[in-house]
């Protein structure tokens, strides 16, 4: 075996344990970096070995470019891709984000809007409780949690609890999101998960308020 | 003359191939979609590309609440890539040098033709591609920056369209409207239409304006924010989108973008 063959096997070795290790311990790109890095020497090595060997002037000014722009390539593209390496979980979260706090507000209008237009319009005098029972009844369950207001039960991956406060005449609902995270990640939530976004929809015969608690 | 072509002539037959191999490339990759072992993809030439698409079908995963298939064995792509195009390429590429000019000036080794534009693909058509993928990351980034203020918007519309509806429904001792956007008590004794300050605050993002078209039992208010784009005109770009709040109707919000 000729002795450029035998460095051509030794450098592919180094270059598949340098990025088979970080990769082991879940560190894929540091394993990239690591094995660009011994091919970019392997690179390197190649331009002098040919500025060493060959005669042709030209034939040199040649590989030294190719070989120059292939470095820059794979340099420019590796600090290229890591810069978006999170963009787009990052986006994709933000959009979860805003689905979920969107769905959220439109079940507390969903629920408490006909609730609270009823209580004011009724002729005969009626609790909170009494009215969201009548219009929601269906959906509290007797564990204290609450079916999905709007779309299908079996795609509900929120949970929501309900109570009522019979001292304020208050009906309220914690809704706890499924999967995008809220400001606080260690935020413990009311179904026993962490970081979730969660809020608190409480309504009174004065109004609705709405507070985001994660 | 000829001379002249002939010293071009290797460079021709470089050019000619170059094509030839990305063709094959891009038929081998379109034929190999769907197959158990798609051979192409352990020579990709960006290595960091592989580790983008398997990040990108992770943050799908976790976006739709489903746990990450990525295992090991998808990241050895990245792996052979680099011993392929970063690795043996340059190799054969000097070696196709050297053992042409082992053969004599004026002809090439065998193997100089495959060898060289395998580095000319790596080099100067990958050059392009970053080139593209830069400029493509910056659009998408502006693009995404105008997308999440419209997602911003629309949620604070529902917000304004949830306290306007409560307000409508409120009695007037409550400084609500006693079920009319008509029914606002004026401060003189007499009854005014809801207005902007009755439901929006300094906090919010956004500017509001609500439509002239006032009824009891439904208003138009309309949300916008300029994309900081100037029309010929000298006038700003603006988002506008609507909702229409009619509280007692089967379907009571209704949002549209309005396009100017």
């Amino acid at each position: 075996m000729s002795k450029e063959i035998r460095s051509l096997i030794i450098t592919m070795v180094i270059a598949s344990v340098f990025f088979l290790i970080p990769l082991y311990f879940g560190m894929p790109w540091l394993g990239v970096f690591m094995a660009l890095i011994v091919a970019v020497a392997y690179m390197v090595n190649m331009n002098e070995w040919a500025k060493s060997e060959i005669q042709s002037e030209t034939s040199k000014k040649v590989i030294g470019s190719v070989i120059g722009i292939m470095i820059l390539v794979q340099v420019a593209f590796f600090i290229n891709d890591f810069r978006k390496k999170d963009f787009q979980l990052t986006l994709l979260l933000e959009i979860r984000e805003k689905i979920e706090r969107g769905i959220i507000l439109a079940e507390a209008q969903r629920s408490f809007i006909p609730v609270l237009e009823n209580y004011y319009s009724r002729n005969e005098e009626a609790s909170i409780e009494e009215i969201a029972r009548e219009f929601l009844g269906d959906k509290f369950r007797e564990d204290g949690t609450m079916a999905a207001i709007i779309g299908k039960e079996e795609d509900d991956e929120f949970t929501r609890y309900f109570h009522f406060d019979n001292n304020r005449d208050a009906f309220v609902i914690t809704t706890v999101g499924s999967v995008a995270p809220g400001f606080d990640p260690s935020f413990e939530n009311k179904n026993g998960e962490t970081g979730k976004i969660q809020v608190v929809a409480t309504l009174t015969k004065g109004g609705i308020d709405y507070e985001r608690q994660n | 003359m000829k001379d002249k072509i002939k010293k071009y002539n290797d460079w021709l037959i470089i050019l000619l191939v170059t094509f030839v191999l990305m063709f094959l490339i891009d038929q081998f990759t379109l034929a190999m979609y769907n197959a158990s072992f798609p051979a192409t993809k352990y020579f990709n030439p960006i290595p960091s590309t592989v580790l983008l698409g398997i990040g990108t079908i992770d943050a799908i995963n976790i976006f739709s609440g489903s746990p990450t298939e990525s295992d090991f064995r998808d990241y050895i792509p990245a792996l052979t890539g680099i011993l392929f195009w970063s690795i043996l390429i340059p190799f054969l590429f000097v070696k196709g040098y050297l053992l042409s000019e082992k053969k004599g000036e004026d002809k090439k080794h065998m193997l100089w033709y495959p060898a060289t534009s395998l580095a000319v693909i790596a080099s100067v058509i990958m050059f392009g591609g970053l080139v593209t993928s830069i400029i493509v990351f910056n659009n998408t980034g502006k693009i995404s920056e105008i997308s999440r203020q419209q997602d911003d918007l629309r949620y604070e519309l529902s917000q304004v369209s949830l306290k306007a509806t409560e307000l409508m429904i409120l009695p007037n001792e409550l400084g609500g409207g006693g079920g009319s956007f008509l029914g606002f008590e004026d401060g003189n004794g007499g009854s005014r239409a809801i207005q902007l300050s009755d439901f929006t605050n300094e906090d919010l993002e956004f500017e509001y304006e609500i439509k002239d078209a006032i009824s009891d039992s439904m208003i138009t208010v309309v949300g916008k924010f300029p994309t900081g784009e100037v029309y010929e005109d000298g006038s700003m770009k603006e988002v506008k989108i609507q909702i229409l709040i009619k509280p007692q109707a089967e379907k009571p919000l209704t949002m549209t973008d309005i396009r100017n």
